[in-house]
Protein backbone atom coordinates (compact mmCIF):
# COMPACT_ATOMS: atom_id res chain seq x y z
CA UNK A 1 0.00 0.00 0.00
CA UNK A 2 2.46 1.98 1.04
CA UNK A 3 4.35 1.71 -2.23
CA UNK A 4 1.06 2.58 -4.39
CA UNK A 5 1.08 5.98 -2.35
CA UNK A 6 5.01 6.68 -3.26
CA UNK A 7 4.53 5.58 -7.07
CA UNK A 8 1.36 7.79 -7.22
CA UNK A 9 3.08 10.79 -5.57
CA UNK A 10 6.39 10.19 -7.93
CA UNK A 11 4.67 10.19 -11.02
CA UNK A 12 2.57 13.48 -10.00
CA UNK A 13 6.50 14.75 -9.39
CA UNK A 14 7.16 13.40 -12.69
CA UNK A 15 5.06 15.36 -14.57
CA UNK A 16 5.46 18.37 -12.91
CA UNK A 17 9.22 18.40 -14.00
CA UNK A 18 8.26 17.66 -16.94
CA UNK A 19 6.77 20.82 -17.25
CA UNK A 20 8.96 22.49 -16.07
CA UNK A 21 12.38 21.05 -17.02
CA UNK A 22 12.54 22.41 -20.79
CA UNK A 23 10.69 25.57 -20.20
CA UNK A 24 11.60 27.38 -23.44
CA UNK A 25 14.17 30.29 -23.39
CA UNK A 26 13.40 33.69 -23.00
CA UNK A 27 15.51 35.64 -24.64
CA UNK A 28 16.21 35.77 -28.89
CA UNK A 29 19.44 36.83 -30.18
CA UNK A 30 17.65 40.20 -31.64
CA UNK A 31 19.07 43.45 -31.62
CA UNK A 32 16.37 46.09 -31.79
CA UNK A 33 17.11 50.09 -32.52
CA UNK A 34 15.29 53.11 -33.42
CA UNK A 35 16.61 55.59 -35.07
CA UNK A 36 14.77 59.18 -36.49
CA UNK A 37 15.33 59.03 -40.21
CA UNK A 38 13.97 60.14 -43.24
CA UNK A 39 11.24 62.15 -41.49
CA UNK A 40 10.45 59.54 -39.36
CA UNK A 41 10.78 56.53 -37.10
CA UNK A 42 12.92 53.93 -38.42
CA UNK A 43 12.84 50.27 -36.58
CA UNK A 44 15.53 48.41 -37.14
CA UNK A 45 15.20 44.19 -36.12
CA UNK A 46 18.08 42.60 -36.97
CA UNK A 47 18.89 38.64 -35.59
CA UNK A 48 21.39 36.95 -34.67
CA UNK A 49 23.37 41.24 -34.97
CA UNK A 50 25.61 41.78 -31.88
CA UNK A 51 24.80 45.13 -30.68
CA UNK A 52 28.36 46.94 -31.99
CA UNK A 53 27.36 45.50 -35.53
CA UNK A 54 23.71 46.53 -35.13
CA UNK A 55 24.80 50.56 -33.77
CA UNK A 56 27.40 50.51 -36.51
CA UNK A 57 25.08 49.18 -39.35
CA UNK A 58 22.30 51.51 -37.73
CA UNK A 59 24.22 54.77 -38.38
CA UNK A 60 24.83 54.22 -41.48
CA UNK A 61 21.81 53.30 -42.54
CA UNK A 62 20.49 56.76 -40.35
CA UNK A 63 22.74 58.71 -42.93
CA UNK A 64 21.71 57.16 -45.94
CA UNK A 65 18.26 57.77 -44.93
CA UNK A 66 18.71 61.22 -44.40
CA UNK A 67 20.83 62.00 -47.82
CA UNK A 68 18.09 59.77 -49.68
CA UNK A 69 15.49 62.15 -47.58
CA UNK A 70 17.30 65.23 -48.61
CA UNK A 71 17.97 64.46 -52.45
CA UNK A 72 14.11 63.62 -52.72
CA UNK A 73 12.25 66.30 -50.79
CA UNK A 74 9.99 67.89 -52.89
CA UNK A 75 9.47 71.24 -50.42
CA UNK A 76 13.65 71.77 -48.92
CA UNK A 77 15.96 72.91 -51.55
CA UNK A 78 17.81 69.93 -53.26
CA UNK A 79 18.12 68.26 -56.15
CA UNK A 80 14.07 67.63 -56.56
CA UNK A 81 13.67 70.99 -56.17
CA UNK A 82 15.75 71.98 -58.53
CA UNK A 83 14.06 69.32 -61.80
CA UNK A 84 10.57 70.55 -60.56
CA UNK A 85 12.15 74.41 -60.67
CA UNK A 86 13.53 73.07 -64.39
CA UNK A 87 10.16 71.26 -65.32
CA UNK A 88 7.82 74.21 -64.17
CA UNK A 89 10.28 77.58 -65.51
CA UNK A 90 7.48 78.58 -68.66
CA UNK A 91 10.88 80.51 -69.85
CA UNK A 92 12.60 77.27 -70.83
CA UNK A 93 11.11 76.36 -73.77
CA UNK A 94 12.92 72.63 -73.77
CA UNK A 95 11.81 72.03 -70.26
CA UNK A 96 14.52 69.58 -69.86
CA UNK A 97 16.59 68.28 -67.09
CA UNK A 98 18.95 65.57 -67.17
CA UNK A 99 19.40 63.46 -63.98
CA UNK A 100 21.40 60.27 -63.00
CA UNK A 101 20.77 56.83 -64.52
CA UNK A 102 20.24 56.05 -60.79
CA UNK A 103 17.37 58.99 -60.64
CA UNK A 104 15.78 58.25 -64.04
CA UNK A 105 15.31 54.65 -63.28
CA UNK A 106 13.41 55.76 -59.95
CA UNK A 107 11.18 58.54 -61.77
CA UNK A 108 10.98 56.16 -64.24
CA UNK A 109 9.64 53.32 -61.71
CA UNK A 110 7.11 55.92 -60.33
CA UNK A 111 5.77 56.73 -63.60
CA UNK A 112 5.76 53.20 -64.80
CA UNK A 113 3.67 52.21 -61.30
CA UNK A 114 1.12 55.19 -62.22
CA UNK A 115 0.27 54.71 -65.18
CA UNK A 116 -0.55 50.87 -63.97
CA UNK A 117 -3.03 52.51 -61.52
CA UNK A 118 -5.02 54.56 -63.37
CA UNK A 119 -2.83 57.67 -62.27
CA UNK A 120 -4.77 57.07 -58.87
CA UNK A 121 -0.98 56.71 -57.10
CA UNK A 122 0.30 59.80 -59.23
CA UNK A 123 3.87 61.37 -58.15
CA UNK A 124 3.13 65.02 -59.86
CA UNK A 125 0.29 65.76 -57.28
CA UNK A 126 2.65 67.90 -55.82
CA UNK A 127 1.05 71.01 -55.47
CA UNK A 128 -2.43 69.37 -54.92
CA UNK A 129 -0.87 67.94 -51.04
CA UNK A 130 0.62 71.36 -50.53
CA UNK A 131 -2.57 72.81 -50.78
CA UNK A 132 -3.94 70.47 -48.25
CA UNK A 133 -0.78 71.37 -46.33
CA UNK A 134 0.18 67.43 -45.86
CA UNK A 135 3.65 68.59 -46.91
CA UNK A 136 4.43 69.59 -43.77
CA UNK A 137 5.30 68.06 -40.28
CA UNK A 138 1.97 69.96 -39.22
CA UNK A 139 -1.06 69.84 -41.59
CA UNK A 140 -3.60 72.93 -42.05
CA UNK A 141 -6.30 73.22 -39.67
CA UNK A 142 -8.84 73.66 -42.48
CA UNK A 143 -9.80 72.26 -46.00
CA UNK A 144 -8.62 74.77 -48.88
CA UNK A 145 -11.70 75.86 -50.61
CA UNK A 146 -13.64 73.98 -53.65
CA UNK A 147 -12.64 76.75 -55.86
CA UNK A 148 -8.50 76.29 -54.61
CA UNK A 149 -8.99 72.84 -55.10
CA UNK A 150 -10.58 73.62 -58.30
CA UNK A 151 -7.87 75.56 -59.41
CA UNK A 152 -5.18 73.59 -58.40
CA UNK A 153 -6.84 70.59 -60.08
CA UNK A 154 -6.63 72.29 -63.47
CA UNK A 155 -3.08 73.24 -63.19
CA UNK A 156 -1.94 69.91 -62.97
CA UNK A 157 0.09 68.11 -65.52
CA UNK A 158 -0.74 64.74 -67.04
CA UNK A 159 1.31 61.75 -66.89
CA UNK A 160 1.78 61.51 -71.02
CA UNK A 161 3.20 65.34 -70.66
CA UNK A 162 6.37 63.55 -69.59
CA UNK A 163 9.01 61.45 -71.08
CA UNK A 164 12.41 60.40 -70.02
CA UNK A 165 15.37 59.47 -72.20
CA UNK A 166 19.03 59.28 -72.08
CA UNK A 167 18.60 60.17 -68.38
CA UNK A 168 16.63 63.36 -69.60
CA UNK A 169 13.25 64.20 -68.05
CA UNK A 170 11.45 66.06 -70.23
CA UNK A 171 8.04 68.30 -69.97
CA UNK A 172 5.79 67.69 -72.86
CA UNK A 173 3.22 69.84 -71.37
CA UNK A 174 2.51 73.37 -70.66
CA UNK A 175 1.27 73.00 -67.64
CA UNK A 176 4.80 73.17 -64.11
CA UNK A 177 5.35 69.85 -62.98
CA UNK A 178 6.17 69.11 -59.39
CA UNK A 179 7.20 65.64 -58.53
CA UNK A 180 6.36 64.61 -54.70
CA UNK A 181 7.16 60.96 -54.49
CA UNK A 182 5.72 60.79 -51.09
CA UNK A 183 3.28 57.68 -52.16
CA UNK A 184 6.21 55.87 -53.26
CA UNK A 185 9.86 57.10 -51.50
CA UNK A 186 9.59 55.43 -48.82
CA UNK A 187 9.19 51.63 -50.54
CA UNK A 188 12.24 52.77 -52.32
CA UNK A 189 14.55 53.84 -48.99
CA UNK A 190 13.50 50.43 -47.48
CA UNK A 191 14.22 48.75 -50.22
CA UNK A 192 17.73 49.79 -50.41
CA UNK A 193 18.08 49.50 -47.13
CA UNK A 194 17.02 45.85 -47.47
CA UNK A 195 20.29 45.79 -49.58
CA UNK A 196 22.74 47.49 -47.81
CA UNK A 197 21.69 45.00 -45.02
CA UNK A 198 22.49 42.13 -47.15
CA UNK A 199 25.55 43.65 -48.71
CA UNK A 200 26.51 44.21 -45.01
CA UNK A 201 26.13 40.39 -44.37
CA UNK A 202 22.60 40.56 -42.56
CA UNK A 203 20.28 38.06 -44.01
CA UNK A 204 17.59 38.01 -41.51
CA UNK A 205 15.99 41.45 -40.73
CA UNK A 206 12.88 44.09 -40.64
CA UNK A 207 13.27 47.57 -41.99
CA UNK A 208 10.26 49.11 -40.31
CA UNK A 209 10.25 52.87 -41.60
CA UNK A 210 7.35 55.07 -40.18
CA UNK A 211 5.00 51.76 -40.12
CA UNK A 212 5.35 50.20 -43.47
CA UNK A 213 8.07 47.32 -43.44
CA UNK A 214 9.99 44.84 -45.61
CA UNK A 215 10.93 41.62 -43.95
CA UNK A 216 13.48 39.34 -45.51
CA UNK A 217 14.76 35.67 -44.14
CA UNK A 218 13.34 34.69 -40.52
CA UNK A 219 13.93 35.15 -36.63
CA UNK A 220 15.72 31.77 -36.39
CA UNK A 221 13.97 28.36 -36.15
CA UNK A 222 10.50 30.81 -36.89
CA UNK A 223 8.85 32.95 -38.97
CA UNK A 224 9.03 37.06 -38.77
CA UNK A 225 5.22 37.94 -37.58
CA UNK A 226 3.86 41.19 -38.64
CA UNK A 227 0.92 43.06 -36.56
CA UNK A 228 -1.67 44.83 -38.74
CA UNK A 229 -2.68 47.52 -36.57
CA UNK A 230 -6.67 48.26 -36.05
CA UNK A 231 -7.78 51.35 -38.04
CA UNK A 232 -10.30 52.23 -35.90
CA UNK A 233 -9.06 50.94 -32.18
CA UNK A 234 -6.06 50.38 -30.46
CA UNK A 235 -3.88 47.50 -31.23
CA UNK A 236 -3.50 45.12 -34.00
CA UNK A 237 -6.70 43.46 -36.42
CA UNK A 238 -4.60 40.44 -38.20
CA UNK A 239 -1.19 39.15 -38.47
CA UNK A 240 0.65 37.04 -40.55
CA UNK A 241 4.46 35.94 -40.92
CA UNK A 242 6.94 36.80 -43.60
CA UNK A 243 7.66 34.77 -46.31
CA UNK A 244 11.05 35.20 -46.55
CA UNK A 245 10.93 38.39 -48.33
CA UNK A 246 8.09 40.89 -48.32
CA UNK A 247 6.94 44.34 -47.72
CA UNK A 248 4.04 45.11 -45.58
CA UNK A 249 2.64 48.13 -46.56
CA UNK A 250 -0.88 49.57 -45.26
CA UNK A 251 -2.32 53.24 -45.92
CA UNK A 252 -4.79 54.26 -43.80
CA UNK A 253 -7.39 56.94 -43.16
CA UNK A 254 -5.87 57.85 -39.38
CA UNK A 255 -2.59 58.30 -40.40
CA UNK A 256 -1.85 61.74 -41.10
CA UNK A 257 -5.13 63.83 -40.76
CA UNK A 258 -6.74 66.75 -39.38
CA UNK A 259 -10.17 67.70 -38.08
CA UNK A 260 -12.38 70.79 -38.92
CA UNK A 261 -15.89 71.43 -38.04
CA UNK A 262 -16.41 67.46 -37.07
CA UNK A 263 -15.21 66.08 -40.39
CA UNK A 264 -11.91 64.81 -40.19
CA UNK A 265 -9.54 65.30 -43.50
CA UNK A 266 -6.66 62.35 -44.28
CA UNK A 267 -4.00 62.66 -46.26
CA UNK A 268 -4.86 60.13 -49.39
CA UNK A 269 -6.23 62.97 -51.76
CA UNK A 270 -7.80 61.38 -54.76
CA UNK A 271 -6.13 63.32 -58.03
CA UNK A 272 -9.87 63.03 -59.31
CA UNK A 273 -11.81 64.96 -57.19
CA UNK A 274 -8.95 66.92 -55.07
CA UNK A 275 -10.56 65.97 -52.06
CA UNK A 276 -9.21 62.77 -49.64
CA UNK A 277 -10.18 59.61 -50.99
CA UNK A 278 -13.22 58.30 -48.74
CA UNK A 279 -14.86 54.83 -49.03
CA UNK A 280 -12.55 52.66 -46.77
CA UNK A 281 -10.54 52.76 -43.52
CA UNK A 282 -7.11 51.33 -44.76
CA UNK A 283 -5.21 48.93 -47.32
CA UNK A 284 -2.75 46.57 -46.67
CA UNK A 285 -0.59 45.23 -49.40
CA UNK A 286 2.10 42.48 -49.28
CA UNK A 287 4.33 42.23 -52.39
CA UNK A 288 8.07 41.69 -52.64
CA UNK A 289 8.90 44.84 -53.59
CA UNK A 290 8.89 48.01 -51.24
CA UNK A 291 8.16 50.65 -53.72
CA UNK A 292 5.54 48.60 -55.36
CA UNK A 293 4.11 47.87 -52.46
CA UNK A 294 3.77 51.35 -51.38
CA UNK A 295 2.37 52.89 -54.49
CA UNK A 296 -0.24 50.26 -54.48
CA UNK A 297 -1.46 51.06 -50.91
CA UNK A 298 -1.94 54.07 -52.05
CA UNK A 299 -3.87 53.84 -55.15
CA UNK A 300 -5.98 50.95 -54.03
CA UNK A 301 -7.12 52.78 -51.18
CA UNK A 302 -8.18 55.78 -53.72
CA UNK A 303 -9.98 53.42 -55.40
CA UNK A 304 -11.70 52.61 -53.16
CA UNK A 305 -14.20 49.21 -52.74
CA UNK A 306 -15.47 49.12 -55.97
CA UNK A 307 -12.58 49.56 -58.30
CA UNK A 308 -9.49 48.21 -56.33
CA UNK A 309 -9.90 43.92 -57.64
CA UNK A 310 -8.67 46.03 -60.82
CA UNK A 311 -6.48 48.53 -59.93
CA UNK A 312 -4.67 45.70 -57.89
CA UNK A 313 -4.68 43.39 -61.29
CA UNK A 314 -3.40 46.11 -63.50
CA UNK A 315 -0.28 47.14 -60.55
CA UNK A 316 0.49 42.91 -60.70
CA UNK A 317 -0.41 42.74 -56.94
CA UNK A 318 -2.43 39.89 -55.75
CA UNK A 319 -2.02 39.92 -51.96
CA UNK A 320 -4.41 42.14 -50.51
CA UNK A 321 -6.56 43.74 -47.65
CA UNK A 322 -9.39 46.13 -47.23
CA UNK A 323 -11.15 47.40 -44.13
CA UNK A 324 -14.07 49.40 -44.36
CA UNK A 325 -15.73 51.97 -42.18
CA UNK A 326 -17.70 49.34 -40.62
CA UNK A 327 -13.96 46.86 -39.81
CA UNK A 328 -15.43 44.36 -42.63
CA UNK A 329 -12.82 42.95 -44.45
CA UNK A 330 -12.22 42.21 -48.69
CA UNK A 331 -9.56 40.07 -49.08
CA UNK A 332 -7.58 38.28 -51.95
CA UNK A 333 -8.10 34.32 -51.64
CA UNK A 334 -4.04 34.49 -51.58
CA UNK A 335 -4.00 36.51 -48.49
CA UNK A 336 -7.08 35.57 -46.71
CA UNK A 337 -5.12 32.09 -46.76
CA UNK A 338 -2.38 33.64 -44.73
CA UNK A 339 -4.03 36.54 -42.32
CA UNK A 340 -4.86 35.36 -38.84
CA UNK A 341 -7.43 38.06 -36.99
CA UNK A 342 -6.18 39.14 -33.30
CA UNK A 343 -9.97 40.93 -33.55
CA UNK A 344 -12.68 39.23 -31.34
CA UNK A 345 -15.65 39.13 -32.39
CA UNK A 346 -13.52 37.74 -35.85
CA UNK A 347 -14.93 40.49 -38.60
CA UNK A 348 -16.85 39.63 -41.56
CA UNK A 349 -14.82 38.45 -44.45
CA UNK A 350 -15.65 38.95 -47.82
CA UNK A 351 -12.97 37.12 -50.50
CA UNK A 352 -12.65 39.47 -53.66
CA UNK A 353 -11.18 37.61 -56.18
CA UNK A 354 -8.97 39.39 -59.03
CA UNK A 355 -10.42 39.74 -62.56
CA UNK B 1 -5.40 -0.33 12.25
CA UNK B 2 -3.82 0.18 8.66
CA UNK B 3 -3.96 3.38 7.40
CA UNK B 4 -5.53 3.30 3.49
CA UNK B 5 -2.42 3.96 1.11
CA UNK B 6 -3.97 7.04 -0.60
CA UNK B 7 -5.84 9.16 2.16
CA UNK B 8 -9.24 11.73 0.47
CA UNK B 9 -6.21 14.21 1.10
CA UNK B 10 -3.82 12.78 -1.19
CA UNK B 11 -6.45 12.41 -3.95
CA UNK B 12 -7.20 16.00 -3.43
CA UNK B 13 -3.68 17.14 -3.61
CA UNK B 14 -3.17 15.42 -6.70
CA UNK B 15 -6.48 16.83 -7.92
CA UNK B 16 -4.92 20.37 -7.60
CA UNK B 17 -1.21 19.62 -8.78
CA UNK B 18 -3.33 18.28 -11.92
CA UNK B 19 -5.85 20.86 -12.45
CA UNK B 20 -3.17 23.67 -12.10
CA UNK B 21 -1.00 21.84 -14.89
CA UNK B 22 -2.33 24.19 -17.99
CA UNK B 23 -1.45 27.20 -15.61
CA UNK B 24 2.00 25.88 -14.94
CA UNK B 25 2.48 25.02 -18.73
CA UNK B 26 0.96 28.23 -20.00
CA UNK B 27 3.66 30.34 -17.41
CA UNK B 28 6.35 28.07 -18.54
CA UNK B 29 5.74 27.21 -21.96
CA UNK B 30 3.23 29.72 -23.03
CA UNK B 31 4.46 32.82 -24.84
CA UNK B 32 4.83 36.07 -22.27
CA UNK B 33 3.89 39.47 -23.76
CA UNK B 34 4.00 41.57 -20.63
CA UNK B 35 6.75 44.25 -20.36
CA UNK B 36 8.56 45.59 -17.91
CA UNK B 37 10.17 48.50 -18.82
CA UNK B 38 9.58 51.57 -20.94
CA UNK B 39 12.29 53.17 -23.51
CA UNK B 40 11.94 56.77 -24.28
CA UNK B 41 13.82 57.95 -27.13
CA UNK B 42 14.00 61.77 -27.90
CA UNK B 43 16.03 62.37 -31.46
CA UNK B 44 19.68 63.05 -30.18
CA UNK B 45 19.69 61.78 -26.87
CA UNK B 46 20.37 59.26 -24.89
CA UNK B 47 17.35 56.38 -24.35
CA UNK B 48 16.02 56.46 -21.01
CA UNK B 49 14.69 53.56 -19.72
CA UNK B 50 12.30 53.16 -16.66
CA UNK B 51 10.55 50.37 -14.90
CA UNK B 52 6.84 49.89 -15.59
CA UNK B 53 6.21 48.76 -11.92
CA UNK B 54 7.53 52.38 -10.39
CA UNK B 55 4.45 54.99 -10.95
CA UNK B 56 5.85 58.50 -12.18
CA UNK B 57 5.36 61.14 -14.32
CA UNK B 58 8.16 62.31 -16.31
CA UNK B 59 8.62 65.40 -18.84
CA UNK B 60 10.59 65.25 -21.67
CA UNK B 61 11.88 67.82 -23.84
CA UNK B 62 11.87 67.32 -27.72
CA UNK B 63 12.01 69.10 -30.79
CA UNK B 64 8.38 70.95 -30.08
CA UNK B 65 8.43 71.61 -26.46
CA UNK B 66 8.07 68.97 -23.34
CA UNK B 67 5.85 65.93 -23.55
CA UNK B 68 4.16 64.33 -20.73
CA UNK B 69 4.20 60.53 -20.37
CA UNK B 70 2.63 58.83 -17.08
CA UNK B 71 3.92 55.10 -15.92
CA UNK B 72 0.93 53.88 -13.66
CA UNK B 73 0.39 50.18 -12.99
CA UNK B 74 2.66 48.50 -15.29
CA UNK B 75 1.66 50.38 -18.47
CA UNK B 76 2.47 53.75 -19.78
CA UNK B 77 1.04 56.61 -22.23
CA UNK B 78 1.71 60.05 -23.55
CA UNK B 79 -0.84 62.42 -21.22
CA UNK B 80 -0.19 65.54 -23.04
CA UNK B 81 2.37 66.98 -26.27
CA UNK B 82 2.60 70.22 -27.98
CA UNK B 83 1.80 68.20 -31.30
CA UNK B 84 -1.06 69.63 -33.18
CA UNK B 85 -3.67 65.89 -33.72
CA UNK B 86 -2.48 64.62 -30.87
CA UNK B 87 -1.97 60.85 -32.25
CA UNK B 88 0.46 59.57 -29.46
CA UNK B 89 -1.85 60.48 -26.72
CA UNK B 90 -4.90 59.17 -29.00
CA UNK B 91 -2.65 55.89 -28.94
CA UNK B 92 -3.53 55.21 -24.91
CA UNK B 93 -1.88 52.94 -22.77
CA UNK B 94 1.01 50.73 -23.72
CA UNK B 95 2.02 47.22 -21.61
CA UNK B 96 3.05 44.80 -23.88
CA UNK B 97 6.32 44.21 -25.04
CA UNK B 98 6.83 45.28 -27.58
CA UNK B 99 4.30 47.90 -28.03
CA UNK B 100 5.45 51.33 -29.64
CA UNK B 101 3.86 54.99 -30.34
CA UNK B 102 5.26 58.34 -31.05
CA UNK B 103 4.82 61.69 -31.23
CA UNK B 104 6.54 62.17 -34.12
CA UNK B 105 6.59 65.94 -34.58
CA UNK B 106 8.36 66.18 -31.33
CA UNK B 107 10.45 63.19 -32.15
CA UNK B 108 9.92 61.43 -28.79
CA UNK B 109 9.21 57.34 -28.93
CA UNK B 110 7.86 55.37 -26.32
CA UNK B 111 8.15 51.32 -26.56
CA UNK B 112 7.21 48.81 -23.91
CA UNK B 113 10.20 46.14 -23.23
CA UNK B 114 9.63 43.14 -21.74
CA UNK B 115 11.39 39.58 -20.76
CA UNK B 116 9.25 37.29 -23.23
CA UNK B 117 8.96 37.20 -26.66
CA UNK B 118 6.55 39.71 -27.99
CA UNK B 119 3.77 38.43 -29.96
CA UNK B 120 4.53 40.66 -33.02
CA UNK B 121 8.11 41.50 -34.40
CA UNK B 122 6.99 44.56 -36.29
CA UNK B 123 3.65 46.60 -36.18
CA UNK B 124 2.69 47.46 -39.71
CA UNK B 125 0.11 50.59 -39.80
Amino acid sequence: MQYRRTSALLALLFICILVTACSKTQDEPIYRNQIFAFGTIVELTLFNTNDETGDRLSSEIRLMMEEFHHHWHAWQNGPLTELNNALSDTKNKAKQYSVSTEDAKLINQALTLAKASDALFNPTLGKLIALWGFHKDEPNTAPPSAQQIADTLNSLPSLEDISIGNNTISNNGDKPIHFDFGGFAKGVIIDRTIRFLRQSGVENAIVNAGGDLRAIGSAGNRPWRIGIRHPRDLGVFASLTIDNDEAVFTSGDYERYFEHNGQRYHHIIDPRSGYPANTIASVTVVHNDGATADAAATALFIAGKQHWPRIAKSMGIEHVMIIDKENKVEITAKLAQRMEYEVTPPPNIEIRHLP
Amino acid sequence: MTRPAITTLDILLIAIAIAALPLAYQQLWGPNYRGTEVDILVTGQENQRHSLLRNQTLTVNGKLGDSVIRIKNGKAAFIDSPCSNKQCIHSGWLDRNGDTTACLPNRITLSVIGNGIARYDSVNF
